[in-house]
Order: C-alpha cells, then sequence, then structure tokens
C-alpha cells in the first residue's frame, strides 16, 4: 500500500480535482482512522458529485493508496470481525461480535471499507 | 465525465445494467444477492470492473447515470465556452434507453421472423415456447413502467439461447431469472408466468 499522495492524483487525475480537493479535506481531518466505510466518506462529503467521487475512490484504490476491504454487518448492526478482500471469500458464517453465536452471511449485509496509511496531507 | 486509465466500456455497462437489474428485481440488497452479483460481473467484466460495480450499487448510483455517462465513446465533451446551456450526449448506442428516455420494443411480428431466421440452433419446440412467452407478456397486465424492459431483457435471452452451444450458461440463467422474477412479482401476469414456466423446462433454468 502507498500513502496518499493527493498532489500525485490531482496531476494524474486533474478533471477530479474537485473531488481530490474534497477527499484531501476529509483526510486531513480523519487520517487516525485509518479505515472507512464507503458510507460514511459518502455521507460525510457532501460537496462532490456522488458518481465522480465513488470513481475518485476507486481510482486510491486502483493507485494502491487505499486497500478496499469488505465485511459483514449483522441484523442487529453490529459489523462483524474478519475483512475480506473479496466479497466472495466472506465465509457462509461468522462469529457474532461477543463470540457467543454464528450469524449467517444470508441474514447479514455487506459494507465496503477502506484502510489506508498516510504521509501527506498537503 | 473524466477520462480514466481503464475506462469503462460500452460493453461493460451493459453487463452492469442486466446484473443490476436483477439485483434491483430481486431486492438484492442482502449479503448473498450482492455476492453473486460481484462474481458474475468479475467473470464477464474483470475484478476491477466488479469492485466498481460493488462500490457503484452501495453508493445508490443509478445504472441510468452510469449509462448515460459511459455508455458510448469515453470522452464527453464537457464544456462549451462560447454558450450557457449545453446539451451532452453520449456517443455510440445508449444501452437500453434512447435518447427521449423511451425503449423501442420490436414488434411480436418482427421478433417471430427472426426467431424462424436462427435455424438449428433454437428447437422448433423451443421457438413456439418463446414466441409464446414473449406474446403473453406484451399482452399482461404488468405495469407500463416495467413491461418494456422485461420485454427487452427477454429478447436478450432469445439473442443469447440463438447462440446455440456457444451460449454462456450464466447469461442465459442471470437473464432468465430477472423476466422470471420480474413476470412473477404481477399477481396479474398470471398467462405470462405459465408461458414462462413452459419455456422453462426448456432452456435448462
Amino acid at each position: 500500500m502507498s500513502p496518499i499522495n493527493f498532489a500525485l492524483l490531482q496531476a494524474e487525475y486533474p478533471e477530479l480535482i474537485a473531488e481530490w480537493q474534497a477527499l484531501q479535506r476529509w483526510f486531513t481531518k480523519n487520517w487516525r482512522k485509518q479505515y472507512a466505510e464507503l458510507s460514511l466518506l459518502l455521507r460525510d462529503i457532501k460537496d462532490a458529485d456522488r458518481l465522480r467521487l465513488v470513481l475518485a475512490i476507486d481510482l486510491m484504490v486502483e493507485s494502491g493508496m487505499l486497500t478496499i476491504s469488505y465485511r459483514l454487518r449483522s441484523p442487529d448492526g453490529d459489523l462483524l470481525e474478519g475483512d475480506f478482500d473479496e466479497p466472495d471469500q466472506i465465509p457462509e458464517e461468522l462469529w457474532s461480535r461477543d463470540a457467543s453465536h454464528l450469524i449467517p452471511r444470508s441474514e447479514s449485509d455487506i459494507v465496503s471499507g477502506f484502510r489506508w496509511e498516510f504521509a501527506d496531507a498537503a | 465525465m473524466p477520462r480514466r486509465t481503464r475506462g469503462i466500456t460500452p460493453a461493460e455497462i451493459e453487463v452492469l445494467e442486466q446484473l443490476h437489474l436483477q439485483l434491483r428485481m430481486n431486492n438484492g440488497a442482502g449479503a448473498e444477492a450482492r455476492i453473486a452479483y460481484y462474481t458474475a460481473a468479475k467473470n464477464q467484466i474483470g475484478q476491477p470492473a466488479a469492485r466498481l460495480a460493488m462500490m457503484l450499487f452501495e453508493a445508490n448510483i443509478p445504472i441510468n447515470q452510469l449509462i448515460q455517462n459511459y455508455g458510448g465513446a469515453p470522452d464527453v465533451q464537457n464544456n462549451n465556452p462560447g454558450g450557457t446551456n449545453v446539451t451532452q450526449t453520449a456517443g455510440g448506442n445508449m444501452v437500453g434507453v434512447n435518447a427521449t428516455g423511451t425503449q423501442t420494443i420490436r414488434d411480436i411480428t418482427v421478433y417471430s421472423q427472426d426467431l424462424d431466421q436462427s435455424g438449428a440452433s433454437i428447437s422448433a419446440a423451443m421457438k413456439i415456447a418463446l414466441i409464446d412467452a414473449r406474446d403473453a407478456i406484451e399482452k399482461s397486465e404488468i405495469d407500463p413502467a416495467m413491461k418494456p424492459t422485461i420485454v427487452e431483457q427477454f429478447d436478450k435471452l432469445t439473442d443469447e439461447l440463438k447462440k446455440g452451444d456457444a451460449r454462456n450458461p450464466g447469461v442465459v440463467a442471470g437473464l432468465w431469472n430477472m423476466v422470471y422474477g420480474a413476470v412473477k412479482a404481477f399477481p396479474t401476469a398470471v398467462n405470462a408466468v405459465v408461458a414462462l414456466g413452459k419455456l422453462q423446462g426448456l432452456i435448462g433454468c
């Protein structure tokens, strides 16, 4: 995984300047999290076109600056343990957060999330 | 719309449109449906495109928006320095929807004639079942907002079946599930469901 470099992204994809600026503001504020769900990014970043924002985030994944992972959210809303590189790698059951019982994949939702290192917020 | 390093080709859009529709028609927001969507997309258009497709679905980006922006030439002129009103059109074929927002559906007579020309790739029994099902769908009391889309997907299923041994079983199954699932959702479309049921055994779904 490469550190996020918005200067490089803006240079390579100048047509997405508004999205890079919006993302840079978000990552500057939230870099310590080192993980964020797609839904959170879309909810927090309102000053960008949604489709273009998704494309920009995908380019960050393609560039190696973000790592995408998939997790299961239980019917109760809990994010279950386990990150998976692709959705079809998720097992048919995962343990509940308190490890008291197994939760079927078929009863859960899949959420996309992203991890990053952060070296350049400028 | 920005040019991407790898682009979203019209062929990818067509696959995504089919899968997207299937997912929506079957209320496919759950994990199983989304995994099936991802796997089908990965098999047909590759993992990077499947990853993007999942993100677009999760973000609730309408497939029509994607089609409008990418359903033709990869470059769309975004600026018009000399004017104020800009009409953007994507070059090439618009998948499923034309410029006025309406879908052109082939007449049943034209459909039957096309089928007659398919030769030995489709058996006589299957031809009859296809025509009966197509006719039943057109005459059924399905919501006018949905019917053109269902008929269009049925025609795509027919086109795939015409390929004979070269047909893609995954595509056949996917299109079948879309059409059958959508028609079954309308209690008034009994005749269409029956006709499709007769077709089901012949196509092996």
